[in-house]
């Protein structure tokens, strides 16, 4: 009897002193935080000013203090160039990201309207374009941050340009009889725009137009839409292509004699500057009798076939291109080139 | 009576009055079959050659477009290896090799698609043509009536496939 009330007593004075212990959730955000005492800025998707844009908190490393730039969170999608589309008289500007976790902070600067003026200006490593009247075109300037002992450092500004335009093809535009230029809605210029008359410093009259898939870009400007971008830039070349000589002009499909030893040279461009090519290797297509199947950027792919294609076949050769940025610390980036071979052979027709 | 009827021996008087005429056959039969070795090789000469035409290609429009262009000598270079293999067989000629092959018609088009105008023929690739002909010695014809050169005209036609 003595045992069971003892027994019961140890019970119940157990479960009066339990306390419930909860788990650390690593998803919550506790509002009484105080944000300098958290290390890390948050992540992009939450990047919201800190308190309600107050000024930047300490980060304590090391036992050294330093401030934590107001609005910086963690980058998750990097520059990739900007993107000039002409849709009939609409142009556009934008900017191409790459989803990509590089390590770096971010904070938004400042966000232009078409023709406005920033003290920014001139600081964007990529610089800003301007619209078909010279005006410079809309975006944000953001400041990119590596996280160093001593703090984070500034280490670049990028600018994303986002805007339209609306103007009158030279071409189509009689004299007085075109409607008058107005620029789209996604412009908040209200001056008239003129006719273009040349191409925006980014865009290449000779180069394709790079479509801008919309998963591709956060407009600054859409309701709850969140920039999260910046750099520093990796070099992302646009394209690969194939020469026959090492300078000379691109080729999309080669015809070449049975049994003839054929050189190719790759190449790699960021919009129309050429970048270095570290090194390239075959990863479709029939090779035929290659000497190698992968090289460095300095040397060609060279090979011959012996074998005529079958009637309708193709042999498309595809070559994956792995590019040096400049300068050489800047990430790689890996694109591709293809070219069609068409294997000939002399034959009597007669 | 039997002397009369006695044909013992007219087989071989038959023989020999019909030789000259078997022999002249048989020269007539033999002078064609070499005048059409003859025409063949004349006419390998002329394929050979259309081939080799074709097989040199313009390294500079390739290097530039990655399509096939015949050389800008492409014409030059089918009559000159006409010529070469025509000088192999000397002896079928009755003229200098160079002289049939600086006489033939050598055309190259260099674009496609092209006509013939010669021909009339439609050529989908750049082709080199041949059309050539060749006085090819026949003595025993010669002898025999006919003319102691028969000339064999040889078309030759070439392109990448």
């Amino acid at each position: 009897m003595s045992r069971r009330r003892t027994l019961a007593l140890a019970i119940l004075v157990t479960l009066a002193l339990a306390r419930p212990a909860a788990a650390w959730d690593p998803e919550a955000w506790d509002p009484g935080a105080d944000p300098a005492s958290d290390p890390e800025p948050q992540t992009a998707d939450a990047a919201a000013p800190a308190e309600g844009g107050e000024p930047a908190g300490a980060d304590v490393t090391g036992g050294d203090t330093f401030v934590v730039p107001d609005g910086l969170y963690s980058v998750t999608d990097v520059y990739a160039g900007d993107i000039v589309t002409h849709d009939g008289p609409l142009t556009t500007y934008e900017t191409a990201t790459v989803h990509e976790s590089p390590g770096t902070y971010a904070r938004a600067l400042e966000t232009v309207g078409s023709g406005d003026a920033s003290r920014f200006d001139g600081a964007a490593f990529n610089g800003r374009a301007s619209l078909s009247d010279g005006r410079p075109v809309a975006g944000t300037y953001y400041e990119t941050f590596i996280k160093t002992d001593s703090g984070y450092v500034s280490v670049s500004v990028v600018f994303f340009q986002d805007d339209a335009e609306l103007a009158r093809q030279r071409a189509g535009a009689g004299a007085g009889s075109a409607p008058p230029a107005e620029p789209a809605p996604a412009a908040p210029s209200t001056g008239p725009s003129e006719a273009i008359d040349a191409e925006p410093p980014s865009a290449s009259p000779s180069e394709p137009i790079l479509p801008s898939p919309p998963e591709l870009r956060d407009r600054p400007d859409a309701p709850g839409a969140m920039r999260r971008i910046v750099g520093p830039p990796p070099v992302s070349p646009g394209r690969g292509i194939v020469t026959l000589r090492p300078v000379g002009a691109p080729i999309t499909t080669l015809e070449v004699l049975r049994g003839r030893t054929v050189a190719l040279w790759l190449h790699a461009y960021a919009g129309d500057v050429e970048v270095p090519v570290r090194s390239w290797s075959v990863v479709a297509g029939d090779p035929g009798d290659a000497v190698a199947l992968s090289g460095s950027g300095t040397e060609p792919f060279v090979t011959s076939w012996d074998r005529l294609m079958p009637p309708g076949a193709a042999n498309v050769l595809r070559f994956s291109l792995v590019a040096r940025g400049e300068p050489p610390s800047t990430p790689r980036t890996n694109i591709d080139a293809a070219v069609e071979i068409v294997v000939r052979s002399p034959a009597l027709t007669a | 009576m039997k002397l009369l009827h006695d044909d013992a021996g007219s087989v071989a008087l038959t023989t020999i009055a019909l030789l000259p005429l078997f022999l002249v056959v048989l020269a007539g039969v033999l002078q064609l079959g070499a005048l059409r070795v003859s025409a063949a090789r004349v006419r390998a000469a002329a394929d050979l050659a259309a081939l080799v035409a074709v097989n040199d290609q313009d390294d500079a429009e390739l290097a530039r477009t990655g399509t096939l262009r015949l050389a800008a000598d492409a014409a030059d270079v089918a009559r000159d290896f006409f010529a070469r293999n025509l000088d192999l067989s000397p002896s079928l000629l009755a003229s200098s090799a160079t002289d049939v092959a600086r006489a033939a018609d050598v055309a190259a088009f260099a674009t496609a698609p092209s006509v013939d105008p010669r021909t009339g023929a439609r050529y989908d690739r750049p082709a080199v043509r041949i059309a050539a002909s060749v006085p090819l010695r026949t003595p025993v014809l010669g002898a025999l009536v006919f003319q102691p050169v028969t000339t064999v005209s040889v078309l030759a036609v070439s392109s990448p496939r």
